[in-house]
């Protein structure tokens, strides 16, 4: 595959993305750019664990931290970005369980758990790292209500997408990934 | 390059004078096709071309042993002997009175970096240049005689200047040629630090240490609050091996895909720089980036940092951060606290890119060793230091301009590229190459592409997304008094894309938004980087009358064709 056919491919895939039309016309927490910058902006692929999330549709908008410097990296160089959530058809959580956000690493070695998001609401968190994966969870709220936040998730699944530093691994492998192919984290030639 | 008049233009100014070539090697091109590696030892000798360092792990693409740039290589003072030259001497402070004359040459010199005595450049025999320092509002002159092989200017970075006296070859002043001298006289209307360097094959020439502050003071002695002391930081890099540097191009640049990247980094022009501090001191730091293409993240160790101040003036608000991102030709003014005795490293702390793995790794060079004594100093600025000062007198000057803000954007720019004629290894390599690019290239992660790509086959390009001019064929008229929206998109979609330093000559901008979220703390500018795929939104004030470049201050970049001129009427 070509860097410019990939690139169209991907222009494609976000520019007929239903996420947008959440963005326009969303709930409560909307507090972002309503277009935010295609470049970093990445999809939330349904992985259909969860009766009713067969056809999550979702992304996430990524924009850097304010800084006075035009772009924003902590003191060891990494990038920091705010990550906003948008979904369309999140329904609500079955038996009383709760959405749970995380953000990690790519390699799963530092997991943050980033809040609950609730259905037709946006969701906003903020990640450190240069390659980061987003996921959701359900999770039993009393899991949630630990001291000082749960460490990792228990529950399924229910969405995952993978930053766009993610797309930088040619040549080496997919890494922890690489059972799955870039199409189902959102990537690759029409999804 | 544009056609007609724009790229006479710019040929004049990528162009080094026929005499330059008295002091080039011979062209060794055609001996060149098909060596290997041993002959590229030999060919270190007779001063041609040899491979760039490559220490980034990346394995040499197949296909290009022996492959050498299709410029000719170009070293200053090749064949004489350095120590026939006198040897530079570490920068003085001029400080100048309105109406005062300072002479300046522009001349060889020898210096002795990471043990390599070396023949380069200096303004009057200094590295960096002297450190001329002018009350704010005045008028200095300077003398610059050209002592060099090869026509030079001096443009004076970030001042709203008399156009005249911008230093831009072909369109403000002609060159000056060897042997050949000419007077600039500087109004200063701002308090700030500013720059100066030559506008002339700045890749070469700024490479070869042209490159000096000009300190604007201010009238109020409370201007940037109080500190112990300053130091005055002009980051740099240079790109070397065991042989010295690596030779630059003759006709054009090479690196023109990432810019050249040094691999030794440098504080004033020493690779060991050093300080000693008292206990307790508030040290304020002039950080000026004369490098040709590297963007530094300057870390201090554990001790408290707020910026104060960039390009053109203060912020609205002091605000803390944890490290300066700081692309060429910006300026920012820190305080940094020293409150712990022991030793403080600052650091360019990144994360570089290794494209061939697809990974980031930590990378922390060294820049300065600060000793903090057990001592404490005896003026202690802690409360001081610990307030974070606002600024209503920028806020009030800014608040003219806020009508503005929320407008749409009187111009659209795009950055781009065109690529012709590269080896085909290079070409396939970055078909196979991800589709993810770095914000910022800290790193040359692809040294040997980079290293052969030059401005022959590379043209960056701004486009003017309303007209579909592009480059030299862009005509922006303005109107003093007129304010001036700009949105630049840093376009991820091309060959390959990379960070801009956009820089508008004689005039001021406030950076409004990056990626549609507001700004919420300005500061004048007359440089801000566009990282990959951003959009950022500039608005300019037309104050200064006259005709004035807008370019990208990448060196190879803005050689490679990234820039336009706009006139300013009235
Ligand atoms: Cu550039």
């Amino acid at each position: 595959m070509t860097r410019l056919a990939g690139l169209f491919a991907l222009v494609l895939l976000l520019g007929s993305h239903p996420g947008r039309a959440v963005a326009a016309g969303a709930g409560g927490g909307t507090c972002w750019n309503p277009e935010p910058p295609e470049y970093y902006t990445f999809e939330m692929v349904t992985t259909k664990n969860v009766p009713g999330t067969a056809r999550l549709r979702g992304s996430a908008a990524v924009t850097f931290v304010h800084s006075p410097f035009g772009v924003s990296v902590s003191a060891d160089g990494s990038y920091t970005y705010d990550v906003h959530l948008e979904f369309e058809g999140l329904p609500t959580a079955p038996r009383g369980g709760a959405w749970a956000v995380w953000l990690t690493k790519s390699d799963l070695s530092e997991v943050s758990y980033a809040g609950v998001i609730e259905p037709g609401e946006a969701f906003s968190g903020r990640v450190g790292w240069n390659k980061f994966l987003a996921i959701v969870t359900l999770e039993d709220p009393a899991d949630l209500a630990v001291e000082g936040g749960p460490a990792r998730w228990r529950g399924p699944v229910v969405t995952r997408g993978m930053s766009r530093s993610g797309m930088m691994h040619t040549m080496a492998g997919h890494g922890p990934l690489q059972q799955e192919n870039c199409a189902a984290w959102g990537y690759g030639r029409g999804g | 390059m544009a056609a007609g008049a724009e790229g006479m233009r710019a040929r004049l100014m990528c162009g080094i004078a026929a005499s330059a070539l008295l002091l080039a090697p011979a062209a060794v091109r055609a001996q060149m096709d098909g060596m290997d590696h041993s002959a590229h030892m030999h060919m270190e000798m007779s001063g041609g071309w040899r491979m760039p360092p490559m220490d980034m792990e990346m394995p040499m693409l197949p296909g290009l042993d022996g492959v050498v740039p299709v410029v000719e290589p170009f070293m200053p003072g090749m064949g004489m002997d350095p120590a026939t030259l006198p040897e530079a001497r570490p920068s003085e402070l001029v400080p100048m009175a309105d109406g005062d004359t300072l002479a300046m040459s522009v001349s060889m010199v020898r210096r002795t970096i990471n043990g390599h005595e070396m023949v380069m450049f200096g303004y009057d025999g200094q590295y960096p240049g002297p450190l001329i320092q002018a009350p704010q509002g005045s008028t200095v002159v300077v003398r610059v005689v050209n002592e060099i092989q090869m026509p030079t200017t001096i443009h004076w970075h970030g001042i709203r200047i008399d156009n005249r006296f911008d230093g831009v070859p072909g369109l403000t002043q002609d060159p000056i040629g060897p042997g050949e001298s000419f007077v600039y006289e500087i109004d200063v209307p701002d308090a700030g630090m500013y720059w100066y360097h030559p506008h002339v094959r700045e890749d070469v020439q700024q490479d070869l240490g042209l490159f000096g502050n000009l300190l604007v003071t201010s009238p109020d002695p409370d201007y940037y609050g109080p500190a112990n002391r300053e130091e005055v930081f002009v980051l740099d890099d240079m790109l070397m091996d065991a042989q010295g540097a690596i030779p630059w191009g003759l006709d054009a640049p090479t690196h023109a895909l990432m810019g050249r990247f040094g691999n030794v980094l440098m504080v004033n022009g020493v690779t060991d720089h050093q300080l000693e501090v008292e206990r307790g001191e508030v040290v304020r730091f002039y950080l000026t980036n004369v490098a040709n293409s590297r963007t530094f993240n300057v870390t201090f160790g554990g001790a408290a940092v707020k910026v104060v101040a960039s390009d053109v003036s203060r912020y609205e608000r002091e605000q803390r951060v944890e490290s300066v991102i700081i692309a060429p030709a910006e300026r920012y003014v820190v305080d940094v606290h020293f409150e712990e005795a022991g030793e403080v490293v600052i650091a360019n702390s990144i994360q570089a890119v290794n494209h061939f793995r697809g990974t980031f790794y930590s990378k922390v060079d060294t820049l300065s060793r600060v000793t903090v004594q057990e001592r404490a100093v005896a003026d202690d600025l802690s409360a001081e230091f610990a307030t974070l000062r606002e600024h209503d007198d920028v806020q009030a000057e800014i608040d003219a301009f806020r009508e503005h803000f929320d407008r749409e954007p009187d111009h659209h720019l795009v950055t781009t590229l065109r690529v012709r004629d590269l080896p085909l290894p290079i070409v396939q390599s970055m078909e196979m190459d991800t589709l993810y690019v770095p914000p910022i290239e800290w790193n040359d992660a692809m040294p040997m592409m980079n290293w052969l790509s030059t401005a022959e086959q590379v043209e960056w390009i701004l486009r003017d997304t309303d007209t579909g001019a592009e480059n030299g064929d862009i005509q922006w008229d303005f109107e003093v008094g007129d304010v001036v929206k700009v949105r630049v998109f840093n376009t991820p979609d091309s060959f390959h894309p990379m960070n801009h330093p956009i820089h508008v000559h004689g005039q001021r901008f406030l950076v409004l938004s990056m990626d549609g979220v507001e700004n919420p703390n300005l500061v004048w500018k007359d440089t801000a980087i566009v990282p990959v795929g951003s959009t950022m939104d500039i608005l300019i004030e037309m104050s200064n009358p006259g005709d004035w470049m807008l370019h990208c201050h990448i060196a190879e970049h803005m050689h490679s064709g990234m820039m336009f001129n706009f006139s300013v009427g009235g």
